[in-house]
C-alpha cells in the first residue's frame, strides 16, 4: 500500500532520486537509498536537524511553530524533509540537474494518504483514549 | 586516642554512605559525582584518622589477591562487554533483530505481546538495561503507532522485563558481574541456577501481563498490513560490521559457556573478543570508547571505595550478624532475608551499592555452611537486587518513563503501580517457594499452599470483575443503610 503511493509520488516527480520515510523515534519505515548509504545514520541526523531548527525558531518566536518542511539545496542535490504525520517524516532527495525548483503541490494528496497509513495514532483516531 | 579516632572514622564513613544513598534516591545529582565525593571523603577519613596507606584504596578498587582481584575482573568485564555491545549497536544488530521478529508477527498479531516481551528479555540479557531501553522503547512506540494500539501497557511490561532479562547470564547486569566476581560462581552454574529460573518465571510473568492487558491489546487486523511493509534490513547501518560484531558476540558467549573461569576468566575472554572485533572492523577505537558509559566505571570505582571503607569499619559484618540473629541462625530464613531485603531496598535505591554492601554479609551468614549454601545466598541476592527494581517506577524504570515522555507517550505512574509491585511479589514468592523446597520442604509446601490460595483469589477477581463490583455495591448499600439509620435516629 505504502509502496504503491510512493511509486505514484516518484512518477509525479521525475527528478526524485530517493526517499526515506522515518519516524521521530529514529525507526526507518521504508527507503529506496542505495545499500551503501547508512540510512539509520541519515535519519538520526535528519531528526537532529528538525530538532535544531525547531529550537532555533523558538529563539526567534517562542510561540508554537509546528514544522511543515525543511529544504536544503546544494549544487548537486535538493533535499526536502516533509512532516507526514504526528510522528513521521518523509525525506526526498532530488537531482539538481533535473529539477531546478521542486513543487510538492502535486504530491500533497498522496502525502495525506501516506500519513494515514503509516502514522495512525490512537490519540488522533480515538479521542476517548487520550 | 586511637579508639576515639576509630569511632569517629566509623561514624563519618557510615554517615557519608547513608547520605549518598539518600541523595541517590532523590536522583537530583549525578550518581558518578556522588560516588566520587563519597570515595574522597572516605579516603581523607581513613588516611588522616586511621593512618592508612594509599595501597588500601587501590585494593578497594581492584580487590586483593585473597579475593582474586574480584573488582578488577568486574571492571574489565563491564568495559569489554560495553565495547562489543557498542559496536553491535552501531551496526544496527539489536534494532534489526527486533524489527525482524516484530514484522514476523504480522501474520499472527496475538503473538505481538509475547514477541515484544521476548525481544526485551533477550536484548537485556546481552546488553545493559539502559541501552536495552533506548533500543526497545522507541521501537515499541513506533510499532504501536503503526498498528494503532496504546503503547502504555507494552512499555510498562517491557520496563519490568528488562530487569528480568538482567538475570539470565552473569554478564546481563552489573549486580550479577559484581556477585559472580566476588563468589567465584561460573557462567554455566549461574545460568543453570538463576538463568533457568528466570526463563521459567519470565513465561509466568508474560502470562500475568497477558491476563491483565488482553483486552487493551486487541490489534485491528487492517493495520497489520502496514506492519508487513516495515523493512528491518534498513536498520542495518553496515552489513559487514553487523556480521563481524554478531559473530564476535556469539563467539564470546559460547566461550563463556565452554571455558571454565579457572582456566580463562570471563573478563579476559570478553576483552580478547572486543580487541579482535576492533581490529577486524577497523573501527575508530577512540570514538567507540567515547561512546561507552565510562561514567558507570567511575561510579563503580567510587562505590568500591565506599563499600571497602564500610567493610574496613566492620559494619558489614555487624549487619551480617544481625541478619543471622533475626533469622535465629536458620540458613533458609537468612537467605530469604537476603532475597527480600535486597528486593525491597533495590525498589528505591540503585541496586549497585545495595549489592556491593550485601556481598560481604553473605560470607557472615553462611559462615560454617558448605559452599552450596553460600552460592544459594548469592543467587538470592542476584534475583532480589535485579527484580526489586520493579517495585517502583524509579531506578532504570525512570529512564523508560523519560523516553516514553520524550516521544509523547507518557506512562502514568498509577498504571505502573498496578502491575509492577504485583509482578515483583509474584517473582519473589516463587523464588521463596523454590528455596523452601530446596532447604526445608515443609516450609516450601506451606509457602506454596499460601501462594496458590492468594493466586486463586487474584485470578478469580481478575477473570470475573463482577465479583468485586458486587462486593463494592454491597458495601455501598451497607454504608447508605447505616447512614440512613443514623439520620433517622
Amino acid at each position: 500500500m505504502v509502496m504503491k503511493i510512493l511509486n505514484n509520488i516518484k512518477q509525479d516527480l521525475p527528478g526524485l532520486l530517493d526517499y526515506i520515510i522515518f519516524y521521530n523515534t529514529g525507526i526507518v519505515f521504508q527507503s529506496t537509498c542505495p545499500e551503501k548509504a547508512n540510512v539509520p545514520a541519515i535519519c538520526a541526523n535528519l531528526n537532529e536537524i528538525i530538532k535544531i531548527f525547531k529550537q532555533s525558531l523558538s529563539c526567534y518566536d517562542n510561540t508554537s511553530n509546528e514544522y511543515q518542511k525543511i529544504i536544503f539545496e546544494t549544487q548537486k542535490y535538493i533535499t526536502i524533509i516533509l512532516k507526514l504525520g504526528k510522528n513521521s517524516n518523509l525525506a526526498l532527495f532530488f537531482d539538481k540537474e533535473v529539477v531546478d525548483e521542486v513543487n510538492i503541490r502535486p504530491i500533497q494528496e498522496n502525502l495525506s494518504k501516506l500519513e494515514e497509513l503509516i502514522d495512525m495514532d490512537k490519540g488522533d483516531l480515538d479521542p476517548s483514549s487520550s | 586516642m586511637g579508639v576515639l579516632y576509630m569511632w569517629i572514622s566509623t561514624v563519618i564513613i557510615i554517615s557519608v554512605f547513608l547520605a549518598i544513598v539518600v541523595l541517590l534516591m532523590l536522583d537530583k545529582v549525578s550518581r558518578t559525582l556522588l560516588a566520587l565525593c563519597g570515595a574522597v571523603i572516605c579516603f581523607f577519613t581513613l588516611t588522616f584518622l586511621e593512618d592508612q596507606k594509599y595501597f588500601l584504596f587501590v585494593s578497594f578498587i581492584f580487590g586483593t589477591e585473597q579475593d582474586g582481584f574480584a573488582n578488577a575482573h568486574s571492571l574489565i568485564l563491564i568495559f569489554s562487554m560495553s565495547l562489543i555491545v557498542q559496536v553491535c549497536h552501531k551496526a544496527g544488530l539489536f534494532q534489526f533483530i527486533s524489527l525482524r521478529l516484530i514484522v514476523g508477527t504480522a501474520n499472527r498479531p496475538n503473538m505481538l505481546l509475547f514477541v515484544l516481551c521476548t525481544i526485551t528479555v533477550i536484548i537485556s540479557s546481552l546488553i545493559n538495561n539502559i541501552l536495552t531501553i533506548m533500543v526497545i522503547i522507541p521501537l515499541t512506540i513506533t510499532v504501536s503507532g503503526i498498528i494503532n494500539i496504546d503503547p502504555e501497557p507494552l512499555i510498562i511490561t517491557q520496563a519490568i522485563l528488562v530487569n528480568m532479562g538482567g538475570t539470565f547470564f552473569t554478564i546481563s547486569s552489573i549486580p550479577n558481574i559484581l556477585i559472580v566476581g566476588a563468589s567465584g560462581i561460573t557462567f554455566i552454574e549461574f545460568f543453570l541456577n538463576v538463568g533457568v529460573i528466570s526463563i521459567i518465571l519470565y513465561l509466568f510473568t508474560v502470562g500475568l501481563f497477558y491476563l491483565k492487558y488482553q483486552h487493551t491489546l486487541q490489534i485491528p487486523k487492517d493495520n497489520i498490513a502496514i506492519l508487513k511493509e516495515l523493512s528491518p534490513t534498513i536498520m542495518i547501518s553496515n552489513k559487514s560490521l553487523l556480521v563481524k560484531s554478531s559473530s564476535i558476540l556469539g563467539l564470546v558467549l559460547i566461550l563463556f559457556f565452554i571455558i571454565p573461569s579457572s582456566i580463562l576468566p570471563l573478563d579476559i575472554i570478553a576483552l580478547s573478543g572486543a580487541l579482535i572485533l576492533l581490529i577486524i572492523s577497523w573501527e575508530d577505537m577512540d570514538r567507540i570508547i567515547s561512546e561507552i558509559d565510562i561514567s558507570l566505571l567511575i561510579y563503580l570505582m567510587g562505590i568500591f571505595i565506599m563499600v571497602g571503607s564500610l567493610e574496613y569499619t566492620n559494619i558489614l559484618e555487624i549487619i551480617g550478624g544481625l541478619i543471622v540473629r533475626i533469622s535465629g541462625g536458620n540458613i533458609l530464613a537468612s537467605i530469604l532475608l537476603i532475597l527480600w531485603i535486597s528486593g525491597l531496598l533495590s525498589a528505591n535505591i540503585d541496586s549497585i551499592p545495595i549489592t556491593k554492601v550485601l556481598i560481604p554479609t553473605i560470607s557472615t551468614i553462611t559462615n560454617g555452611y558448605t559452599e552450596d549454601y553460600r552460592k544459594l545466598a548469592n543467587y538470592a541476592l542476584v534475583m532480589g537486587a535485579n527484580w526489586g527494581d520493579n517495585f517502583t517506577p524509579m531506578g532504570d524504570n525512570m529512564l523508560v518513563m523519560n523516553i516514553a515522555k520524550k516521544y509523547k507517550h507518557p506512562v502514568r505512574f498509577k498504571e505502573f503501580f498496578k502491575i509492577g509491585p504485583i509482578a515483583v511479589l509474584f517473582q519473589l514468592c516463587i523464588v521463596t517457594i523454590i528455596y523452601g523446597f530446596l532447604l526445608e520442604w515443609i516450609f516450601g509446601l506451606i509457602a506454596l499452599i499460601v501462594f496458590l490460595l492468594g493466586l486463586s483469589v487474584f485470578l478469580i477477581l481478575r477473570l470475573n470483575p463482577r465479583i468485586l463490583q458486587k462486593y463494592k455495591i454491597r458495601l455501598d448499600i451497607r454504608r447508605k443503610t447505616k447512614h440512613g439509620n443514623e439520620n433517622s435516629e
